[in-house]
């Protein structure tokens, strides 16, 4: 048995001389699933995209406003980024509409050649906005420059991400926190619907650009299951599940990511938005989902933290002065070639230069996380990969929402493999 | 046994005795000159093959200014794009010390190169001096026994014994020796008091670290630094140690002339006076090292009046954090496109036009940052305080330095120095309203026009100011 880290290696991951076992064609989107595990519910497949093939299952670092943490767009393809992720509330604000149409999109105007996906501005807008007022026509919001009101609708959010130009956008949906409950999270529901349908009439490069609409519901089985039938009849080019993340249980977090992709079109890419703790990309993978973005491996970077298979390691807090190795001796990326931790740790609390390091690394670790899941997935043995990387994770105990999650798609822990790892649970959240 | 370092002089063309355009003519003693420093890296150990590559420098140059031995915001990958830098890199000393003499780091078994993740057997002609030169404004209270280092914790102390160990650890290829740096307001030094204290404190240290022996073979080349101004005695005296130091000729390696240490606060033109004076009686063929003034200006005119040979090119660095791309030209400026721009210096990429201008920093440059992005892109990111403005435009503001440097050598080699310099100091030297000299391409003014680098954290910061908290910005 190959050790975990081999998985993670650049290279032939297992596509070449493989057909896919389905697939599907939209204009401006081609998804060709090449392998299904045999055991759980995850595939490894490519998406074909108008700027990019990406390889999937996939992690989408986070570049807000078109740049990532100090990082040029030659490292981010050197990393094996396949596709970025830009917000569309802040690129309206700057550049604006204006400069990136006279730019010719964002793609141009950062000189980022591979794919890119925009979010529709409405989760911001509720974030960033507390006088953010939800109507049936948009959503109603103060301007924070002049008190002005103004208001964000389905027809603007496409417009703008029209400008941006790219390959994939969201629609605009009713945004509720996923611990909301009652008549609220149904009527959002059903406006995100009426929502969708008003972002694909105003869509106007389905050719170029895909559209994707967002699995709403709560936490509420029969309304999730309504949502993902009705967006399925929509027949887009790929969908997300929206509206978890949000601080809702673990347990009930991975029943709805499962409920959504048991009804989505097989043939059809499936988002887990807001997704990126190493744990979460694993069970989601088994689950059936194939793209993922998160603010947290670029953020965390900031405040000098490096990721690992075992945890995350503070380089700020001088624990790692005198250590001589390397973040991670498994990891390929130039920071781990190049220096020690304990060189880090006497760079990244002064300087930005620091955190670049650090963040480098941190993508890196993602990347290399989704090789090894697609290589496992390809090579049949993803099971076996998953409980590998629960036992350096967490050894032998494992939080209760993952034991379940993976019973529910035939991976037990709780019984012993041949090589005699096996879990019992705790019943809380893994906090990094 | 040979050395490692070696510093060949090799004159200049005479330049063409045309007059210049400002009337001088020429002078009968040129004091502008090129050079080679070479360096031979000790044999390693691990090394299965017997071929040392030489570092070979042409001077003038500079040595890159690092941070922890990085190019300020440029992680290698990025700043491997940087064509023909010249193999040399200045490391602070300062930037490593917390809350003990002997920093933790040289506890690492491999040299300060690998240590700053350099190969073993590719790594830069690694200087080590104590200051960072950026930094203007110490709290420093030194003594008769030790130099003192302000830490995030507060003063820390190095004696010269100190300093001799963590030579011996860290095993740079050049070290600066221990002055006792004056970092004080002009007025001060003529009292001459502190002066005088500050040449016998520097031959304390200095003798302390020459006589803590060094167990390793080879021993770093040594820089010594040039101590005493304004007292032309006190100069003197410290020229007088640094002979009797270096009795044989075979102790000291090169000299170091320092914005803080010999020539503080004076004009420039009277800094080179006191420069020169003091190399004109020491060894004409070893190399002068210049810290703390870097810019184009001071660079040219520093060739020009004194003869220095090295720089530590932070002027770079402080064009960066003001949000600005360098436009300057040592030459023939009637090529460039934008000539409005080349003859202010520089650009800044804050300003309105700068938003929809989808041109490169500058017209023509082969840098990666003006091959790849757009003015619009960088204002973009300025405005947004994204890290990446400062990554683009320290990439492209260290290219054109290097560019300044080729210009220079070249002009020393055929002839046109002179010619080239006399037109360029009437390109960036303009006439103020207040009758004084406005130098366009002055580092210090540069800096005091600064408010925050659009992207540096909070806290601790560069150019001797400590920034509050709340003023700070951060991304
Ligand atoms: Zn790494
Ligand atoms: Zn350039």
């Amino acid at each position: 048995m190959s050790a975990l880290s081999d998985y993670g290696r650049p290279g032939d991951e297992g596509y070449e001389n493989r057909t896919p076992l389905f697939e599907s064609n939209s204009p401006a989107l081609k998804f060709k699933v090449y392998a299904k595990c045999s055991t759980t519910k995850a595939r490894a497949s490519t998406m074909v995209l108008p700027h990019y093939t990406a390889r999937t299952p996939m992690f989408m670092p986070v570049g807000t406003m078109g740049t990532m943490k100090g990082i040029t767009t030659k490292q981010l393809e050197e990393l094996d980024c396949h596709v970025i992720l830009g917000n569309t509330y802040h690129l309206g604000n700057r550049p604006g509409k204006d400069l990136l149409d006279k730019a010719g999109g964002l793609h141009k105007f950062m000189n980022w050649s591979r794919g890119m996906l925009t979010d529709s501005g409405g989760f911001q807008m509720v974030s960033l906005l507390k006088l953010a007022k939800i109507t049936e026509e948009g959503v109603e919001f103060r301007n924070p420059h002049d008190d002005s009101l103004m208001m964000l609708t389905p027809e603007m959010s496409i417009e703008l991400q029209n400008s941006i130009g790219a390959d994939i956008m969201m629609q605009l949906d009713d945004v509720v926190s996923s611990l909301t409950t009652g008549p609220r999270v149904e009527e959002a529901m059903h406006r995100s619907i009426r929502w969708l349908d008003r972002c694909i009439a105003a869509h106007k490069n389905p050719d170029r650009q895909n559209l994707f609409p967002i699995v709403q519901g709560g936490l509420d089985i029969k309304l999730r299951t309504c949502s993902a039938r009705a967006l399925s009849e929509r027949d887009s080019p790929g969908y997300a599940i929206g509206g978890l993340s949000g601080g809702e249980a673990k347990d009930q977090f991975w029943r709805m990511v499962s409920l959504s992709t048991d009804i989505l079109p097989e043939n059809k890419p499936r988002y887990c938005m807001g997704v990126g703790y190493a744990e979460d990309l694993v069970v989601c993978s088994a689950l059936g989902v194939d793209m993922y973005d998160c603010v947290f491996p670029t953020r965390t970077a900031r405040f000098g933290n490096a990721l690992t298979m075992s945890g995350s390691l503070s380089l700020k807090s001088g624990k790692y002065a005198k250590d001589f190795t390397p973040i991670s001796k498994d990891c390929d990326c130039p920071t781990c070639k190049t220096y020690t931790r304990a060189y880090l740790t006497t760079v990244v609390a002064k300087e930005n230069v620091g955190c670049h390091l650090i963040s480098v690394h941190n993508i890196a670790f993602q990347m290399q996380l989704m090789r090894s899941i697609r290589r496992a997935i390809l090579h049949d043995d993803f099971p076996n990969f998953v409980r590998r990387f629960m036992s350096i994770r967490f050894g032998n105990t494992v939080p209760l929402w993952i034991i379940n999650a993976l019973k529910s798609v035939n991976i037990d822990l709780t019984v012993a493999d041949e090589s005699g790892y096996l879990a019992t649970s705790i019943d809380s959240d893994f906090k990094k | 046994m040979t050395k490692a370092l070696t510093f060949t002089v090799q004159n200049p063309q005479p330049s063409n005795l045309s007059t210049g355009s400002n009337g001088d003519s020429q002078s009968p003693k040129q004091k502008c000159r090129l050079g080679q420093l070479e360096f031979t890296p000790p044999t390693t150990t691990t090394a299965t093959t017997t071929d040392t590559t030489k570092i070979s420098l042409e001077t003038p140059n500079f040595f890159q200014y690092t941070i922890q031995g990085l190019q300020p915001h440029l992680v290698p990958e990025v700043a491997s794009h940087l064509e023909s830098m010249p193999p040399a890199i200045r490391v602070n000393l300062e930037g490593f010390v917390k809350d003990r003499e002997i920093p933790v780091s040289t506890e690492y078994p491999g040299k300060l190169h690998q240590f700053l993740g350099y190969p073993e057997n590719n790594s830069p002609l690694l200087l080590l001096d104590i200051y960072d030169p950026v930094i203007l404004e110490r709290n420093i209270k030194p003594n008769s026994k030790s130099l003192g280092v302000d830490t995030e914790g507060g003063l820390q102390r190095i004696t010269g014994k100190g300093l001799a160990k963590i030579v011996e650890k860290y095993r740079p290829d050049i070290f600066v020796l221990p002055a006792d740096y004056v970092f004080s307001k002009i007025e001060e030094l003529y009292e001459g008091k502190r002066v005088k204290k500050s040449v016998e404190r520097t031959k304390n240290w200095i003798t302390e670290y020459m006589d803590t022996s060094l167990s390793q073979s080879q021993k770093p080349a040594l820089f010594v630094p040039l101590t005493g101004a304004p007292n032309e005695t006190l100069r003197e005296a410290s020229v007088n140690f640094v002979k009797e130091l270096d009795a044989d000729g075979n102790v000291i390696d090169g000299y170091v002339i320092s914005e803080y240490g010999i020539v503080g606060g004076y004009p420039l033109e009277k800094k080179l006076d006191m420069a020169w004076s003091s190399f004109s009686s020491l060894d004409q063929n070893k190399p002068r090292y210049m810290v703390g003034v870097s810019s184009p200006h001071d660079v040219v005119m520093s060739v020009d009046s004194a003869g220095i040979d090295l720089f530590d090119a932070t002027y770079p660095y402080a064009v960066t954090e003001q949000g600005f791309a360098s436009t300057y030209v040592f030459g023939d400026i009637s090529v460039e496109s934008r000539k409005d721009e080349t003859l202010k210096g520089h650009i800044s990429l804050w300003e309105t036009p700068m938003f929809g201008d989808f041109g490169p920093l500058v017209p023509g440059c082969t840098c990666f940052a003006c091959q790849r992005h757009t003015r619009s892109y960088v204002h973009h990111l300025l405005m947004t305080h994204e890290m990446l403005a400062t990554v683009l435009l320290q990439i492209h503001n260290i290219h054109w330095y290097n560019n300044l440097f080729k210009a220079v050598r070249s002009s020393l080699k055929d002839g046109s120095f002179n010619e080239k310099k006399c037109a360029f100091l009437k390109n960036y030297v303009k006439q103020g309203e207040d009758g004084n000299a406005k130098y366009l391409l002055n580092e210090l003014i540069l800096l005091q026009s600064q408010t925050i680098s659009p992207t540096t954290k909070a806290g601790y910061k560069k150019f001797g100011r400590r920034l509050s908290e709340d003023s700070a910005t951060t991304a």
